[in-house]
């Protein structure tokens, strides 16, 4: 008898392995230990390949690409806003894509952790929003204050509509034998009128906040374009 | 009828070894003989999950969690199953196999049973 690996061992790589394969990885980790260093060895070369395997699962690339963009567009108009000198410097460019990668990763690890199929209708803005804060966190240093805030607040709004409109997972390949993904991802008529509220109040102190400031075109556009879209889609439903 | 998807050659070993395993196939069962049809090449646990949930998305296989056992730390196993689509995908890919090997064989007779690959005795 082999014998077993520690629990807490256990616990520390399940933290690691998303919740729709950590029963059965650990399962087959368990059953393949025959020394502590060995069973380590395996976890680590594991471990990876299995949080690939549901990114890959959870990411449409269609979704993906838009928001990336997205996010990126928003920290940039911002940071053009708040210091435009500061896009004149040689790698000005980058500023703004390092939050947005930031984010757009919290958000591919995010999905994969806990999939779209599982998912209650609000969770979707609630997980930008917690994607925005930590880009923000992560990179105070490479932006200014007023930068990131600005765009992270234009990137929530832009992220999480996107995300209501195209819910993740929607468009994946079918599981064979698994539930409809398009009648678990659905959201419902109510949780749809609340945000379209939250998203046209947003988008309303956004602009009062660029009005006050002196204008800020690209958001200013964006915001009005949320704005016109949500309310045709409200008046059509 | 929807036209199956082309195998790869990684994908056409862990459906067979599903075929061959039949009720047993599940991840630490599907490596082993994974192994054993890749010889000498060594095929790594994670390569496995990675291929097998591509498999579960094009519909070839399917998957369900048993129940737990004590062996495993009171953890359920995740089995696999070939679905039609999987086993037209791998009868295709046998056919080719096989016209392939019939192609090779008549050029290389049974040297290609030797101790030296192909590959090298062109090189040498």
């Amino acid at each position: 008898m082999p014998g077993e690996p520690p629990r807490i061992l256990e616990r520390i790589i399940g933290l690691f392995i998303p919740p729709s394969r950590r029963e059965d990885v650990l399962g087959d980790l368990r059953e393949r230990y025959a020394n502590l260093g060995k069973y380590m060895m395996e976890a680590v070369r594991t471990t990876p390949m299995v949080i690939f395997g549901a990114i890959r699962r959870t990411t449409d690339p269609q979704l993906f690409l838009m928001e990336a963009l997205l996010l990126y567009i928003s920290f940039l108009s911002a940071l053009w806003y708040v210091d435009r000198s500061m896009l004149d410097d040689q790698w000005g460019l980058l500023r703004p894509a390092i939050p947005a990668a930031i984010a757009i990763a919290i958000l591919l690890l995010y999905d994969a952790w806990s999939p779209p199929e599982k998912q209650a209708p609000l969770r979707s803005p609630l997980r930008v929003v917690i994607a925005l804060g930590s880009a923000c966190l992560c990179q105070i240093a490479v932006l200014p204050r007023e930068a990131a805030m600005f765009g992270a607040g234009i990137a929530a709004l832009l992220v999480s509509t996107v995300r209501m409109l195209f819910p993740p997972g929607a468009a994946l390949p079918q599981k064979a034998g698994g539930p409809a993904r398009e009648a678990s991802a659905a959201v419902s008529a109510n949780a749809k009128r609340l945000w379209d509220a939250v998203v046209v109040l947003v988008a309303l102190a956004i602009l009062a906040v660029s009005l006050r400031y002196g204008g800020m075109p690209l958001m200013m556009v964006a915001t009005i374009a949320v704005v016109v879209f949500q309310a045709r889609r409200s008046w059509k439903e | 009828m929807a036209k199956s998807d082309t195998l790869g050659q990684f994908e056409q070993l862990v459906l067979a070894a599903i075929l061959s395993l039949r009720e047993d196939a599940y991840g630490v069962s599907i490596h082993a003989k994974a192994e054993e049809l890749a010889r000498p090449k060594s095929v790594s646990l994670g390569a496995i999950y990675v291929t097998l949930d591509r498999l579960e998305d094009k519909g070839l296989v399917s998957s369900r969690l048993s129940d737990p056992t004590p062996e495993r730390g009171g953890r359920a196993k995740r089995r696999y199953q070939l679905e039609a689509l999987g086993e037209r995908a791998l009868q295709e890919s046998a056919v080719t196999a096989k016209r392939i090997w019939d192609e090779t064989e008549a050029i290389w007779g049974k040297k290609i049973w030797g101790k030296r690959a192909p590959g090298r005795k062109a090189q040498a």
